[in-house]
């Protein structure tokens, strides 16, 4: 059996004393990927976010390779190995895509790492190597979250946590970006995927989990999904 | 004199001026486009400076250069003592900018009894002085004027340098732009606000010695100052440097045009006139994008 690599355990988080999620517990093994599902609102976002400190947990543990995250600040989560991918991209506007990717490598010092590092990121996204030298607040809605990945591929990552990579794109922009995550998969990457859209999770995902109202309400393998229309008409309409 | 001569006059004192105004300027500016930061103290780190340079060559007896260094390293500590004194315990609070700016106004009342305390009240002499200067046809440029635009062009400089081309001024310019996708990076929030307080702290030092240098030393040499870097400041757009160091220059130019078409104590009103005018025109500044804060 492979190790956990995240390990969630009666997790609940919220926002002041509105509980946003309540009791999740899951568990991430080297090298899988796990889809998170659910309708928007109900909690998938927040999940991320207190992985990677920026909100509290009220009760419950994060732990990364056995060692706890909770309480840490979004900094030391991050310089233990988490790489987040947030919805929207959060990329640096008024610094130049380079600048970006540098700054994915900020907790890598060692300038011929970070060049390898760089040069890996171009072989994969072309275009940010073409454009390196304009500003980021330039870029389309689709490199900017070819951007966003990139930086995320800037530094070694225990678990890399994605948002919503899809959202807002054109389909053929979500084809690329779906492509690219393929490839990451097949690298032996462990990821955490949240997604609205339970289709593209099915193809992606080994393990999926469907949260409804801040609880895991199921989960299981991809095909089992498939194979139990109820949950997809229950919970995502259809 | 001539006209041409009126001109090259009137553009000497206003490259001096805008020259130390920016130097000052930027420190605010930086502060406030990183944390969002107002800080009122901005003055006393100005006369810290001057009074830091008077201590070392006149108290102390060093070589008159030596006030340059002296002050810098005062104003380093001083944004360290500034940082641990008000914004660490601050920052991240919903009433940051609130809180702030009340907490500065603190520390400017204590720095400037202290000053009082340990150095009287009256104005004592800038020691990093240079005597004589050069005619440029029937102008006088002043050896002093130089050595303050030498100072503030290499200051400029080298803060370009650094935010531009070094991992740490990298770090501070995508925490100016977003905090989150900053920390998403590993970059602890509290250390880059530690070092854009260090920068500010020095570069006021600096530019309280080069003001000092054109009047005197006195302990409310940074209160005029800092007024009239806050109108560049908020003139420009709060918080974009680029347009703080153009709008030093413009406003200096301006000022010291107006000083010598009308006389000296018209510069100010008429200045502040023409920053209000400004404002109406575009609120956020000439080259600020609009947002708005609560404070």
């Amino acid at each position: 059996m492979r190790d956990d690599v995240l390990k969630l355990d009666g997790l609940s988080a919220g926002y002041g004393k509105v509980l946003v999620l309540r009791d999740i517990s899951f568990r991430v093994s080297e090298g899988s990927v796990v889809g998170i599902i659910g309708p928007n609102g109900h909690g998938k976002t927040t999940l991320l976010n207190t992985i990677c400190g920026f909100v509290s947990a009220s009760s419950g543990t994060i732990e990364l390779d056995g060692g706890h995250l909770t309480g840490l600040a979004p900094h030391q989560v991050a310089a233990r190995g988490v790489v987040h991918i947030p919805q929207g991209d959060l990329i640096f506007p008024d610094l130049s895509i380079y600048e970006n990717l540098l700054m994915g490598a900020y907790l890598e010092p060692d300038g011929a790492v970070q060049a390898r590092r760089l040069a890996s990121v171009f072989a994969m996204f072309p275009k940010l190597e073409e454009r390196q030298a304009q500003m980021a607040s330039t870029l389309s809605g689709g490199e900017r979250r070819m951007l966003g990945i990139g930086r995320g591929l800037m530094r070694e990552s225990r678990i890399m946590l994605i948002d919503e990579p899809s959202l807002g794109l054109a389909p053929i922009v979500v084809e690329q970006i779906y492509d690219t995550l393929k490839e990451l998969k097949s690298q032996g990457r462990t990821i955490v995927l949240v997604e609205e859209n339970p289709s593209r999770v099915v193809d992606f995902a080994d393990e999926i989990f469907l949260i409804d109202n801040g609880e895991i309400v199921w989960s299981g393998q991809a095909s089992e999904m498939e194979e139990n229309e109820n949950i997809l008409e229950t919970y995502l309409g259809g | 004199m001539t006209v041409l001569d009126s001109v090259l006059q009137i553009l000497v004192s206003g490259i001096t001026l805008g020259g130390m105004y920016a130097v000052s300027a930027i420190g605010l500016a930086l502060l406030w486009g990183v944390m969002g930061m107002l800080n009122m103290a901005h003055g006393s780190l100005i006369a810290i400076g001057a009074y830091a340079s008077v201590f070392a060559v006149g108290y102390l007896g060093g070589t008159w250069y030596l006030g340059l260094p002296a002050a810098m390293i005062v104003g380093c500590l001083a944004g360290v003592l500034l940082y641990f004194a008000t914004a660490r315990w601050m920052v991240g609070s919903g009433q940051f900018e609130m809180n702030i700016i009340i907490a500065t106004v603190g520390v400017a009342i204590v720095v400037k009894s202290l000053l009082i305390i340990g150095f009287t009240g009256y104005p004592q002499r800038q020691p990093f002085a240079l005597e004589g200067g050069i005619y440029l046809g029937n102008v006088l440029v002043p050896y002093q004027t130089m050595l303050i635009v030498c100072v503030a062009i290499i200051l400029m400089m080298a803060l370009s340098w650094l935010l531009k081309a070094t991992r740490m001024g990298r770090a501070i310019r995508a925490t100016a732009q977003s905090q989150k996708a900053a920390a998403l990076m590993g970059i602890p929030a509290e250390r880059i606000y530690l070092q854009v307080m260090v920068i500010a702290g020095v570069l006021a030092a600096i530019s309280g010695v080069l003001i000092s240098s054109t009047a005197n030393t006195s302990p409310s040499l940074g209160e005029v100052t800092m007024l009239k870097v806050f109108i560049i400041c908020v003139v420009a757009g709060l918080g974009n440097i680029p347009g703080t160091i153009l709008i030093s220059f413009a406003l200096a130019v301006l000022e010291a045009a107006i000083q010598y078409a009308l006389s000296a104590k018209w510069a100010f009103p008429l200045l502040l006139g023409i920053a209000v005018m400004i404002l109406i025109w575009r609120p956020y500044g000439l080259f600020g994008a609009a947002r708005i804060r609560k404070v």
